[in-house]
């Protein structure tokens, strides 16, 4: 059966910055848990006005209680606006929107994210606290903040493992697929969920394809609809030994690392 | 708010525009699609299309560069997995069309003219074509006009010819249309748009422009062509708003198409319907048709 797709106003509960790059969203919504597919997004119009005039696609973050959330950082001008919106304003969502992660049996599954992509990653950490989940950073006050808002959000902490680029005690020094090939050293996984910049993707398809291991990535495009009604948001992909495009919002966002042609 | 366009009659005049509502599958889990006039299908083609490569969509002041590239599932799959559910609406269904030679789209016309469950056919002319060293029908007045003729040999559904802002005098396409016989015209379909990546240097994007942007742009051919021409003109480009749709119909336009701003607010449709309905009733009218062509 498909799941009910949301589309309503909705009103601001919270909306505060979390360490030096990023904000959490939170708003009062009708969307009931059990439709919430980890990996699913919601398509939020920032703004009653039209420019920027698209809607823009973010990942659900979490869900609890009637509040859904969403972390973001500032990228451009929508989510420049978006971040200057106070508790009690109204916006206005569609969602969830897409098809999540693909189902996996739990057992030696690995998640990694870069950067933002992590927040694409924390519902499904959420619902599967044993599932590790490695987080690459560039400053440690992220990092601190971030542990905070997960305590803050009843997402389990000590699954989590944050590298941090800039060179600190506390925490691992280096990117996310740096901290991957330490955790892959030690323990054989069967499967890796992964979010962040294409490049990051990339390379942990590469080191997962080298061991043997199954994949899914979590893609990001410029959407027009969110819907798969504009077909703007395309990804190359081989099918059945052919090339063909998907639509990173209704087909995906989540496709098999094999699937995917990496540019 | 009943119209009608050749022999087919549309319960309201606010349609959905080719290429914003897909089949209809989509909304129709988020809206009430049955209230709309009527659902303008993304456009059909003879064999399904791939679309463009790269970069397909970019968001500029109040609009949208789009360039698709027609991506569909061709006609076959078309009438075997997207007409059932179409048909099971209490809508207007009008099939857009597109094609690469004049033969392809009379073969679209003659299949699809001939099915129950369709109200109109939309001819779409901004496509290259093959047999003419890739100029676009809409650009050429001998091969629009050859096209026309033969598309309207082909069928006796009505048809409406969906014309291109950016061919010139917009106003000898439409009348060349009319001469030919056609039911209706649409004014009209994107302007062509570009943006340079400065940092490359190169072409960021190239294609069509939609969205709030164009609306005065659409207005003013609208206002042109409907002073000028007799048969149903169906206006497009930037609808936003209530006030926006009741422009076009002041402006003598016989229906409206909605576009880009359905995926900003997927209800826009619903609420202009509710709003030009109050506004008939605070101008105590009976009909749309006292405030089709209004404009002095």
């Amino acid at each position: 059966m498909e799941r009910k797709i949301f589309f309503e106003k909705a009103r601001l509960k919270e909306n505060r910055k979390i360490g030096h790059n990023f904000y959490l969203l939170k708003f009062i919504t009708s969307v009931n848990p059990v439709v919430i597919s980890p990996g699913q997004f919601v398509d939020l119009r920032i703004r009653d006005n039209h420019d920027p005039l698209l809607r823009r696609p973010f990942s659900i973050f979490n869900y609890e209680k009637g509040i859904m959330s969403v972390l973001y950082k500032i990228q451009g001008r929508g989510t420049g606006m978006l971040s200057s919106l106070k508790k009690g304003d109204m916006i206005d969502y569609i969602g969830p929107l897409g098809n999540g992660f693909h189902p996996f049996k739990i057992g030696k599954t690995l998640s990694v994210a870069g950067g933002i992509g992590m927040a694409g990653l924390f519902y499904l950490q959420k619902i599967f606290n044993s599932i590790p989940l490695l987080i690459g950073l560039n400053e440690k006050s992220d990092a601190l903040a971030l542990l905070d808002l997960l305590k803050e959000s009843r997402i389990q902490q000590n699954r989590v493992h944050i590298a941090v680029m800039e060179k600190t005690p506390e925490f691992f020094t280096g990117t996310a697929t740096d901290l991957l090939q330490t955790f892959l050293k030690r323990t054989k996984y069967d499967l890796i969920l992964s979010c962040g910049p294409e490049a990051m993707m990339h390379s942990v398809y590469k080191i997962a394809v080298k061991k043997n291991i199954a994949t899914q990535f979590l893609l990001e495009r410029i959407m027009g609809c969110g819907m798969g009604v504009c077909q703007g948001c395309t990804v190359k992909v081989k099918e059945k030994g052919r090339l063909n495009n998907k639509l990173v919002c209704k087909d995906g966002p989540v496709f098999s690392g094999e699937e995917i042609v990496w540019t | 708010m009943k119209i009608k366009i050749g022999s087919s009659e549309f319960k309201n005049p606010i349609f959905a525009a080719s290429g914003t509502f897909g089949y209809g599958e989509e909304f129709s889990r988020i809206i009430d699609i049955n209230k709309l006039g009527a659902i303008v299908t993304k456009a059909v083609t003879l064999k399904p299309r791939k679309g463009n490569e790269g970069l397909r969509i970019a968001e500029t002041p109040a609009g949208m560069i789009n360039r698709i590239g027609l991506e569909n599932v061709g006609l076959d799959a078309f009438i075997n997995e997207k007409l059932k559910f179409l048909s099971s609406l209490k809508t207007g269904i009008i099939i857009n069309i597109a094609g690469e030679t004049k033969n392809e789209y009379v073969a679209l016309a003659k299949v699809l003219g001939g099915l129950a469950g369709i109200h109109a056919l939309e001819v779409n002319v901004s496509c290259p074509n093959v047999e003419k060293g890739g100029i676009e029908f809409s650009q050429d007045l001998i091969q629009f006009k050859e096209l026309i003729k033969a598309v309207r040999k082909a069928t006796e559904m009505p048809l409406i010819v969906k014309l291109s802002p950016s061919a010139g005098d917009i106003l000898t396409f439409a009348k060349l249309a009319r001469d030919e016989g056609v039911d209706a015209i649409t004014v009209s379909n994107t302007f062509k748009a570009s943006l340079i990546d400065t940092k490359s240097q190169k072409i960021y994007i190239q294609g069509g422009l939609s969205g709030p942007a164009i609306f005065p742009l659409a207005l003013s051919n609208v206002i042109q062509v409907c002073k000028n021409i007799d048969i149903p003109v169906i206006a497009s480009g930037g609808i936003h708003s209530v006030d926006t749709a009741l422009q076009f119909f002041i402006a003598g336009a016989k229906a409206v198409q909605i576009g880009t701003f359905n995926f900003i607010q997927p209800d826009i449709a619903l609420q202009i319907i509710k709003g030009i309905t109050t506004f008939m009733r605070e101008k105590k009218l009976s009909s749309i048709n006292q405030i089709i062509g209004s404009l002095p």
